[in-house]
């Protein structure tokens, strides 16, 4: 490959400037949606900008006690993981390089901001901290089980632990959303526990422990925590079109752009809905509803695609 | 089997609800240019009718907030002032009063940064010199 389409394609589409424009859009639609749901009137469409923009600019503050490098390190990692799961996936349709076993890497790779988001807590030393940090490690147990149990439905079913076999063998039979609609309900679940949001919002629980992990965290630290969290729901998202919905389009088409883009706005519909109708669950309720209810859920469905 | 679709229900029972708030008009108001509308027992601005006020300091004394002051010079010569930044609205002053004078009636006053904003003088019945 020639070496500006390749640094075009890292640098503006598909790679970081296409990823940073949707997640800005993203979270702007989510907030704006919320607002909605609530009846207000929500904010303008450049407030996740401003946001970000404002908080590059304030000044950076930790308290004394923090390992700084671990600190500047944490976000930085949790970032550069994000965007590194995003080169391996088929986002927007642009076809990637794949090998046997890129779906667990991606999975790893997604997995490590939360393992960041409880160091971050650690480090920082705040009693909030330490609960939120605390909390999500609890949290990850449960939801990272079920995420990886559910989505793995569509790694049985294709015989392959590659992403590019996944879609080929979507092509081939339908897309797997028809005979996996149990699974992919229990994946989005898993996808809104890893991405902390309401009712798996137990780490950041605003009127418990503040704002979780991240309470001492500010300026350009946090920013880029925020900016983490946005790129995972889009790389999140796009993770669950392309095991569940790849087989409606062929590759580096327009049509399958739009179709691709379209599904991504519609699932983040679905998670603000969610967020705006249930409240956060106790930390009990959650266990139980992850072990008792979805994961045996989970594997019976893995039980039946073995089956058919 | 009801009892199992009732609790499916109930995990449900909102979406009707948010499908109807997005579809509806916002209940924000454009603030400043737009005002509440208060019904008329709203305890908002302290107003006063001054012909009817004699400088007795009844509110004064009560005033559990002290946001009243009396300047007294002699039975005649009096001012009494309102500091809105000290006031809760609690409409005391207006049960103390014997003269039906002081009133609370349903605006209120926008937040301002400006220190004369801060305080009124209500009634100013100083005797010229």
């Amino acid at each position: 490959m020639n070496l500006s389409v390749l640094i075009f394609k890292i640098f503006i589409f598909p790679g970081f400037l296409f990823l940073l424009v949707t997640a800005l859009f993203l979270h702007w639609l989510d907030r704006k949606l919320i607002a909605r749901f609530h009846g207000r009137v929500g904010p303008p469409w450049y407030q996740p900008l401003a946001d970000l923009v404002k908080l590059f600019a304030k000044e950076d503050i930790l308290p004394s006690g923090t390992n700084l490098i671990f600190a500047a390190l944490l976000p930085l990692i949790s970032f550069a993981s994000v965007l590194t799961a995003s080169f391996y996936l088929p986002i927007a349709i642009q076809s990637t390089p794949s090998f046997q076993g890129d779906f667990i890497v991606l999975m790893f790779l997604l997995s490590m901001p939360s393992l960041m988001y409880f160091l971050a807590g650690w480090v920082t030393q705040g009693v909030y901290s330490v609960i939120g940090g605390n909390r999500s490690l609890l949290q990850y147990f449960s939801y990272e089980v079920l995420f990886l149990l559910a989505m793995s439905g569509t790694a049985i079913a294709s015989g392959s632990w590659s992403l590019a076999d996944i879609r080929l063998a979507q092509l081939k039979e339908g897309p797997f959303i028809f005979p996996q609609v149990v699974g992919f309900l229990l994946s989005l679940a898993g996808l809104i526990g890893k991405l902390k949001r309401e009712p798996y919002d137990i780490p950041k629980a605003k009127s418990e422990v503040i704002a979780g992990a991240l309470t001492e965290f500010s300026g350009k630290k946090l920013a880029l925590w925020y900016l983490t969290i946005q790129l995972q729901t889009v790389v999140g998202l796009s993770f669950l079109i392309h095991c569940f919905f790849s087989g409606f389009w062929q590759m580096n088409t327009i049509g399958g752009f739009f179709i691709f883009f379209l599904l991504l706005v519609i699932l983040q519909g679905i998670l603000s809905a969610i967020s705006a109708i249930y409240a956060r669950l106790r930390i009990d309720q959650l266990i139980h509803l992850n072990w008792n209810i979805f994961i045996p859920l989970t594997l019976l469905h893995n039980i039946y695609i073995l089956l058919i | 089997m009801n009892n199992i679709l009732l609790k499916i229900r109930s995990y449900f029972y909102l979406l009707p609800n948010i499908v109807e708030a997005l579809f509806s008009k916002p209940e924000t108001i454009d603030y400043p240019a737009v005002t509440h509308r208060l019904s008329e027992s709203y305890r908002g601005s302290v107003r006063i009718i001054a012909e009817n006020c004699v400088g007795c300091g009844l509110c004064v004394r009560d005033c559990p907030a002290a946001a009243l002051t009396l300047e007294k010079d002699s039975k005649h010569s009096f001012r009494l002032i309102h500091y809105r930044d000290q006031c809760t609205s609690c409409g005391q002053c207006e049960l103390s009063c014997k003269f039906d004078s002081i009133y609370l009636n349903n605006t209120y006053q926008k937040a301002s940064a400006n220190r004369k904003d801060f305080f009124e003088v209500l009634v100013d019945k100083t005797m010229k010199k």
